[in-house]
């Protein structure tokens, strides 16, 4: 289903679908009204126009000429071609019979003019209009199988002109004078009085560069160095456009008509030859193709974009630290695999062991240097600034829940002339272990009830005695995630035993959910 | 001291922050002990009206509050008002921020405050502790305080909850240190959510609801864990064991904040009146001079006798000032000529009826005003009156200027979360795909207070095993009723002499021009504060042309007043059910029920107006009542054992209604009488069922009613259902007056429709939209009752409907022979079969006028003598869908003498492509010789020819006659009807099915009109159009009406035929039905066996070359739905 003036309805359907009496056009609640538990899913017309490219692409075993009428038609020039397949008939059978075995159903029209041949599938009851019966096969057929528009079509429809004959019987003046020179236009090209050339297939508009070798290559260093050099002039080419690569990739043709690609993906902007070519060199050190025959093409072709400001060198010695840290997880992802290089974004979560999820790091949108320190500047700077200042103007030490901080970004202000801006921490950073155990280790823990510290415990068969403790800080795990066990709360303590270690331990369960809670020990504190 | 009293609550009118509702916390909170409860909603009082009353039920003392937050970023602040003074500051201070605010916001800031904080009792809130450097931050906070002390002139509090972040000692000790500093004394809270853990996760929900957000995106916008809940007393004071004095402190406070909503005492306007001391004289001079007028032959004894009572009663409770305030809105509404009529538990007094308020006549009726106001009760009087529905603006605006922003607000309605809008939230909240929510959502009927079962969820094809689907589905049934905004009562008026926003903060409304105070009617109703209903009823706009078409075209001055009554010939049309557009008894269920009850009588049409409500269908009253009415039943009454009490206790109740109770008043009634519950008890019943459900008092009122009427001898099934019949008045109690009232307009309504139909269809189509049916319904009904109905043409169209002169009036059926049928233009039309063919009468009308010379329906014969209609139905340019009223004007103004040509029609009015293209569209040009396809084709030349709308006019002369003949094709009379009914949703030409008969008669398909002459038992087959398809809230099964060319036909559908059938029941236009008569009384309906889609067969209409008729389809109605 797709969006038809704001309102969802039904687009394309199947068989089943329209015996149970869903019909296009019908409004997707009609529809479900009807009937409720049918699948369904949104439209996607990328993936319909990829889909009907790629068929466009093995019709050309066919024809040469192959254009598209879309959102759903091929137009194919078979001029001169027909007899190769055994005729018009023939050819049109094979084309049915070979899409039917992918899955398609066809409709195919020939005819002399590209008009009529539309029409013919669209509309027509025969596949073939012999030559010069175009008129009288035309003839029945209604406006719609002229490719007008729905507005013309509707227009003539409400005058009563419904089929292409009632619109031949028609004085040409006044019809143009009401509906426009293209109205006209479409009959005489279905008709053929008027030249309608099929325009072939665009490919699509990426930048790529190939060579082709008269002999063909072996060596992997031969191919190495052409995919340099083409990749070379490929940055050229991007330098003045102002772009970088994103992701490119290398094709590589053997003799015996197999493909080979390498596709490089990058997690940033960049146009650097001896950079790409290092990264082609290490991805290509991960592959080992078999090919007896060699290669006797290569092309490499940007497949994405991304446009980069220029910047001013430095020039300090040494590379901006940003940079560096980028090419090196680009290196490293290129060898050692997307999955192994990763980084971890802090999330928005209660449950401590959720707090961070490791994301394979070139997907990244920018790396960038988390801010240490307040002084650092950045884009987080300025709203932790302003979060210290809110209040009474004065230093707290914890930056407001976000529901205050979004009420009151009005009122936020900068800090005044020569006020010294005092030095914060991340409270709840400092309160917690850096690092969590993989699995919490259970302890036994003695503690007053319902909601008190330990006194001691025992870890790893040794008793320790509490000597301070702070708490609880008290978190409910997600309750909807299994919805017959209500999970239990755990209220988390900073310990330090009077042997001097510093440890986070917790309890288990409330008194309220559970008779026996039970004690773990979840990590060290600094 | 011992004991706790929890002052930070926030409750579900903090809208989507609070998990439980103002009367769970406040019954929760007596529960666990509290001393008391203060509710502190954001900015709001809304919802303390309603913890107050529930309190006030169960002894607990009620701090209402409120919540400070402000836009400056200064800390929340909890204020209590301790006096009326204070009180009044709170409201003044919150109308202040809303009323710069937009619709729901409130602006406060910290000076605001501090100009109003006196007589607050006021606690901070600060969660957030300055750290660094220490001394500095806490400066500012002790300063912060001085300054909120200073103003309040009283000690301000500083608040201390447990946070649970893991600090909390160190939290605690440093709020303590600067409480010292500051000398503000530490008070403990829990900050209060919701009122038991349980509801930590419908809180959650709701913070994604206002977030956007779904559970797993909303991350630490929820709460950590489930502390927010109100803790027993003990608990707390454990919790606080360091702070014991923390603890003390919320006693202390609660006791030095003795103030309680009781003490509002809005001060009604005085309403004094120049030439009387005092107001009550006033009244008493008014009524006496409209008694008079009413009774221009003397004052009868009865009315003379009333009227001394009414006025001595009104004397002794002082509320002569409200009667005189409904009695000006009134006459300001009579005098700038809005029809109006009062209704309402004081409204059919003899009082209200010499005021002019009412027309329910107490001498004509023998009404018993046992609702009227009682000294006894001391409860406000109630008067509700409705006004034209378009001009009811201009009687709210007279209201705003007489007594000025301050003193008059409209009441608010809370709008809640309702079956559907809660499984989408919640569905939403879940990150459930959208369609499976909609399909959720789909298996409720519209507004349905109920939510989605798991057995619903198995009807769509869910399973209802799964975890995550359990949940949406508890938590949507949970989040029903959950406030979600405020919007404005329909009309209600709060009125006071002093400002009001002394007594409840006013916000702006949605609307431009409005103000709303934060309380809605059963607030009002609880705090015993007067209100005026100003009310909006279509029928009074569509009355009122009636009666100004009756005087321009029939010279007979006439008002509901003076129309004559009781008239025979209107009771027999009713009893016909032939009540299309009339007033209340035009819906289905009422249009089966009048064929049983056969009015006779005013009184009849009361009880007619009562008896299809949920209360009497609920309570199973409305079979019995009409089996005694019927005679099949003996009329007896239920009387308690000897030893209990008279026999005839009942009796006195439920004479009139042979028994039966069908009114509030008399379920109230059996209340007192039977079930010996005292008059203010049984009001409290009244009240619970509307505002208390949540809090399980409903089952205490049913044992106690229940088990006192078994005890005193009455049936227990007896007793059973009149309890059902209270709980199914719940918030829409249905008293005798209001049905008296409403009765009147039935009355007036069927009148005009008895007497003049032309009248009555062209007043319901200018009153548009109304009512149950579709304009086609209406025009086919009139010329059914033999009107002639003339199509939308330029040069006679006016934007209403109008009325033409014919010559000669209806005759019928019998008395005509039949006329050949003028061929010469095929868009000369017919209404074949109901209507014979078009005539030239003497007047000569010329050829473009087409429509019909109606004649009557046979089905209607009796009503020859009684119709007066010599005017024929010229339908109006507003029918044409999207036409513009304005173009509609400029038509009106320009035509002149007369149009020539589509050109020059164009050149005159200069409306633009669109507007004319509707035009040619719904064939308005007949007059100019145009047919639609004609019209259409000049137009398109128009356009053409310049490339802007206003070419220069030589060029589209010259073009004009240049142009070689075009023939278009013809349209068949089938595709005109389809193309009238898409631009004009009617056609006067035919009914599109009298085009099928001939594929109807193949398939052995009965024409609906047939099916009244079978037996019960029969097995037929008929097809229509689907008009209308209902599923009342009490049946499961679904009514359909469907109509073809001869008449309309009743299907009932049971639910598992509904299920077999489902598509074809909610889908089809076009349906064809098989299954048994069901004839009762002469009210025929189908109980369907097997439904056929035939909407495909419409496509036939249009025929031509049209490969996919799929366009004559779509163009006919889907059918409405009513719930």
């Amino acid at each position: 289903m797709g969006a038809v003036k704001n309102a969802r309805r039904l687009i394309a359907l199947n068989d089943a679908a329209e015996r149970a009496g869903w019909r296009v056009g019908m409004s997707f609640a009609d529809a479900c009204a009807i009937v409720p538990d049918l699948m369904s899913a949104d439209e996607a017309p990328q993936e319909d126009a990829r889909l009907l490219s790629a068929v466009a692409d093995w019709c050309e075993r066919y024809t040469p000429l192959v254009g598209l009428d879309a959102p759903d038609g091929l137009l194919f020039d078979i001029t001169g071609v027909a007899h190769l397949f055994g005729g018009e008939a023939a050819l049109a059978q094979d084309l049915t019979q070979r899409l039917a075995g992918f899955g398609f159903r066809t409709r195919i029209g020939i005819a002399d003019t590209v008009g009529a041949a539309f029409a013919m599938a669209h509309h027509g009851k025969e596949r073939i209009v012999p030559c010069g019966k175009t008129r009288e096969v035309l003839a029945p057929l209604p406006l719609a199988a002229l490719r007008l528009p729905l507005e013309t079509r509707q227009g003539l429809s409400r005058l009563g002109l419904k089929t292409i004959a009632d619109l031949m019987a028609c004085p040409r003046g006044p019809l143009t004078a009401r509906f426009g020179a293209h109205l006209m236009r479409r009959l005489d090209q279905a008709l053929g009085a008027e030249e309608e050339p099929i325009s072939p297939r665009q490919p699509a508009p990426a930048l790529s560069v190939e060579q082709g070798f008269a002999e063909p290559i072996f060596r992997d260093e031969d191919v190495l160095l052409i995919i340099g050099r083409l990749t070379e002039r490929l940055c050229e080419s991007l330098e003045k456009r102002g772009e970088g690569i994103r992701r490119i990739r290398a094709s590589v043709f053997g003799v015996d008509g197999r493909l080979f690609r390498l596709d490089i993906g990058t997690s940033g902007p960049l146009r650097d030859g001896v950079r790409l070519h290092r990264l082609f060199a290490d991805k290509f050190a991960t592959v080992s193709w078999d090919c007896e025959f060699g290669f006797d093409c290569i092309r490499v072709s940007v497949l994405e974009t991304q446009s980069v400001s220029p910047a001013q060198k430095n020039f300090a010695a040494g590379e901006d630290d940003g940079q560096t840290v980028s090419h090196l997880i680009d290196r490293l992802t290129a060898r050692l695999g997307e999955t192994r290089v990763l980084r971890l974004v802090e999330q928005d979560v209660h449950v401590p062991e959720h707090a961070c999820v490791a994301i394979p790091a070139a997907d990244a949108e920018e790396f960038s240097v988390p801010i240490t320190s307040p002084l650092r500047g950045g884009r987080n700077a300025e709203a932790a600034s302003a979060a210290r200042h809110f209040g009474w103007g004065d230093g707290c030490g914890e930056a407001p829940p976000p529901e205050i901080a979004r009420d009151a970004r009005s009122q936020f202000r900068p800090p005044r002339k020569g006020e010294v801006m005092p030095r914060t921490h991340d409270t709840l950073a400092a309160m917690r272990p850096v690092r969590l155990f993989e699995r919490a280790e259970p302890i036994e823990a003695i503690a007053e009830v319902p909601d008190g510290p330990p006194v001691r415990f025992k870890w790893r068969r040794a008793v320790h005695h509490v000597a301070r403790v702070e708490g609880p800080e008290r978190i409910a795990l997600p309750w909807w995630r299994d919805g017959k066990n209500r999970p239990l709360t755990r209220d988390y303590f900073r310990v330090e035993t009077d042997a001097g270690a510093r440890l986070w331990l917790y309890r288990d369960g409330l008194f309220r959910e559970t008779l026996g809670p039970r004690w773990f020990l979840h990590g060290f504190l600094p | 001291m011992s004991g706790y009293a929890e002052l930070a609550v926030t409750s579900n009118f903090s809208f989507l922050r609070g998990g439980s509702h103002p009367e769970e916390l406040a019954a929760q909170a007596k529960e666990l002990g509290h001393a008391a409860i203060g509710i502190a909603d954001r900015n709001t009082v809304a919802g303390v009206v309603r913890a107050h009353s529930i309190a006030r039920e169960k002894e607990l003392q009620f701090l209402p509050g409120a919540r400070l937050v402000f836009a400056d970023g200064t800390r929340d602040i909890l204020a209590y008002p301790h006096c009326l003074a204070g009180w009044s500051n709170l409201t003044r201070l919150l109308t202040l921020g809303k009323r710069r605010a937009e619709k729901g916001e409130c602006e406060l800031y910290f000076d605001d405050l501090l100009e109003r904080a006196r007589g607050l009792n006021l606690i901070a809130v600060i969660t957030k502790i300055p750290t660094l450097p220490l001394r500095e931050g806490r400066k500012g906070a002790v300063t912060f305080l001085h300054r909120l002390r200073e103003a309040a002139d009283g000690p301000v509090r500083l608040a201390a909850s447990l946070l649970y972040r893991g600090d909390d000692t160190r939290r605690l000790e440093r709020l303590a240190a600067l409480a010292a500093e500051a000398k503000a004394p530490l008070i403990a809270i829990n900050d209060v959510l919701y009122h038991h853990p349980d509801r930590r996760p419908l809180q959650d929900v709701v913070t994604c609801i206002r977030e956007h957000a779904t559970l797993e995106q909303a991350g630490k916008r929820l709460e950590a864990n489930a502390e927010r809940h109100l803790k027993p007393p003990l608990e707390m004071r454990r919790l606080f064991r360091c702070y014991p004095g923390a603890i003390e402190e919320t006693l202390v406070f609660a006791e030095s904040c003795r103030f309680s909503l009781d003490e509002l005492k809005p001060s009604y306007p005085l309403e004094t009146r120049a030439g009387f001391a005092t107001p009550q004289d006033a009244l008493a001079a008014f009524a006496e001079e409209g008694a008079r007028t009413r009774y221009p032959g003397g004052i009868p004894d009865k009315i003379h006798h009333s009227l001394k009572y009414e006025l001595a009663l009104v004397a002794e409770l002082n509320y002569a000032p409200y009667f005189l305030t409904v009695h000006d809105i009134v006459r300001y509404a009579k005098s700038v000529g809005i029809l109006c009529q009062g209704r309402g538990s004081a409204a059919n007094s003899a009082l209200c009826f010499c005021l002019g308020i009412t027309e329910v006549d107490p001498m004509l009726s023998d009404l018993l005003f046992e609702r009227f106001i009682s000294a006894e009760r001391n409860e406000p009087p109630d008067i509700d009156v409705d006004f034209e529905h378009e001009r009811r603006e201009e009687v709210i605006q007279y209201v705003y200027k007489k007594y000025g922003r301050e003193r008059a607000a409209l009441t608010a309605t809370t709008i809640c979360y309702r079956g559907r809008s809660a499984i989408r939230e919640v569905g939403k909240v879940f990150g459930l795909s959208e369609d499976l929510t909609a399909s959720l959502a789909r298996t409720l009927w519209g507004w349905s207070p109920s939510g989605v079962t798991e057995k619903d969820a198995q009807s769509v094809g869910l399973n209802p095993d799964d975890p995550r689907l359990t949940q949406v589905i508890a938590l949507a049934g949970e989040l029903i009723d959950f406030p979600r905004h405020l919007s404005q009562h329909v009309g209600g008026f709060v009125i006071t002499e002093g400002r009001l926003d002394d007594l409840v903060p006013i916000e702006n409304a949605a609307m431009e021009e409005r103000t709303v105070i934060e309380w809605n009617k059963d607030d009002i109703d609880a705090l015993k504060i007067l209100k005026v209903d100003l009310l909006g009823l279509g029928m009074l706009s569509c009355l009122r042309r009636g009666y100004a078409f009756i005087e321009k075209h029939y010279g007979q001055p006439i008002t509901t007043a003076s129309m004559p009554k009781e008239e025979e010939a209107v009771y027999r049309m009713l009893s016909r059910a032939d009540s299309v557009g009339t007033f209340q008894v035009e819906s289905r269920a009422q249009m089966s029920m009048l064929p049983r009850l056969r009015p006779k009588e005013f009184y009849d049409l009361v009880i007619e107006v009562a008896i299809v409500r949920p209360g009497p269908i609920q309570g199973d009253m409305v079979h019995p009542y009409l089996r005694r009415r019927e005679g099949k039943e003996k009329v007896t009454y239920h009387a308690p054992s000897p030893e209990h009490g008279p026999a005839d206790e009942l009796e006195k109740v439920m004479r009139k209604t042979l028994g039966v109770p069908l009114f509030q008043e008399q379920a109230m009634r059996v209340a007192i009488e039977a079930a010996k519950f005292a008059p203010a008890e049984a009001d409290r019943l009244r009240r619970a069922m509307a505002t208390f459900r949540r809090v399980g008092t409903i089952q205490t009122f049913r044992e106690k009613f229940v088990g006192n009427m078994t005890r005193r001898g009455y049936p227990h099934e007896f007793a059973e259902n009149c309890f059902h019949q209270i709980e199914g008045f719940g918030e829409y109690g249905f008293p005798e007056s209001h049905a008296a009232s409403f009765a009147l307009l039935v009355y007036a309504s069927a009148w005009i429709k008895c007497h003049y139909p032309d009248v009555f269809a062209a007043a319901l189509l200018n009153s548009q939209p109304m009512g149950f049916y579709a304009p086609a319904q209406i025009v086919r009904d009139a010329a059914e009752h033999g009107v002639e109905i003339r199509a939308v043409d330029v040069s006679f169209s006016n934007w209403d409907c109008t009325l033409e002169a014919t010559a000669g009036a209806v005759r019928s059926t019998a008395s005509r022979s039949p006329s050949p049928v003028t061929t010469g233009e095929e868009n000369i039309l017919r209404m074949p079969p109901l209507l014979s063919s078009p005539v030239v009468t003497g007047e000569v009308p010329p050829k473009w006028v087409e429509g019909a010379r109606a004649v009557l329906h046979p089905r209607h014969a009796s009503m020859r003598d009684d119709i007066l209609t010599t005017h024929a139905l010229r339908l109006g340019l507003r029918q044409i869908s999207g036409f513009s009223e304005r173009d509609a004007k400029r038509i009106e103004q320009v035509r002149g003498a007369g149009i020539r040509s589509l050109r020059d029609f164009w050149l005159r009015t200069q409306l633009a492509p669109g507007a004319l293209r509707k035009l040619a569209e719904a064939d308005a040009f007949g007059s100019l010789g145009l047919s639609r396809r004609q019209a259409l084709w000049e137009f398109r030349a128009l356009r053409r020819v310049g490339d802007k709308d206003d070419l220069p006019l030589f060029v589209g002369a010259a073009l004009e006659n240049n142009e070689p003949q075009v023939d278009l094709p013809r349209m068949k009379l089938g595709e005109q009807v389809i193309e009238d009914y898409r631009h004009l949703q009617l056609s006067v030409k035919a009914h599109p099915l009298s085009f099928l008969r001939g594929v109807f008669e193949q398939r052995r398909i009965l024409p609906c009109e047939k099916i009244a002459d079978l037996k019960t038992g029969r097995r037929t087959t008929v097809a229509g159009l689907v008009l209308v398809r209902q599923r009342p809230g009490s049946a499961q099964s679904i009514f359909i009406t469907i109509e073809d060319e001869t008449g309309i036909a009743n299907i009932i559908v049971w639910p598992p035929v509904f299920e077999k059938y489902r598509p074809i029941v909610m889908g089809a236009r076009l349906t064809a039905v098989c299954g048994k008569v069901q004839n009762e009384s002469g009210v025929v309906h189908i109980l369907a066996e097997t439904l056929e889609d035939l909407t495909p067969l419409l496509g036939l209409l249009s025929g031509g070359g049209e490969i996919r008729p799929s366009a004559a389809v779509t163009v006919m109605p889907k059918g409405r739905n009513f719930h």
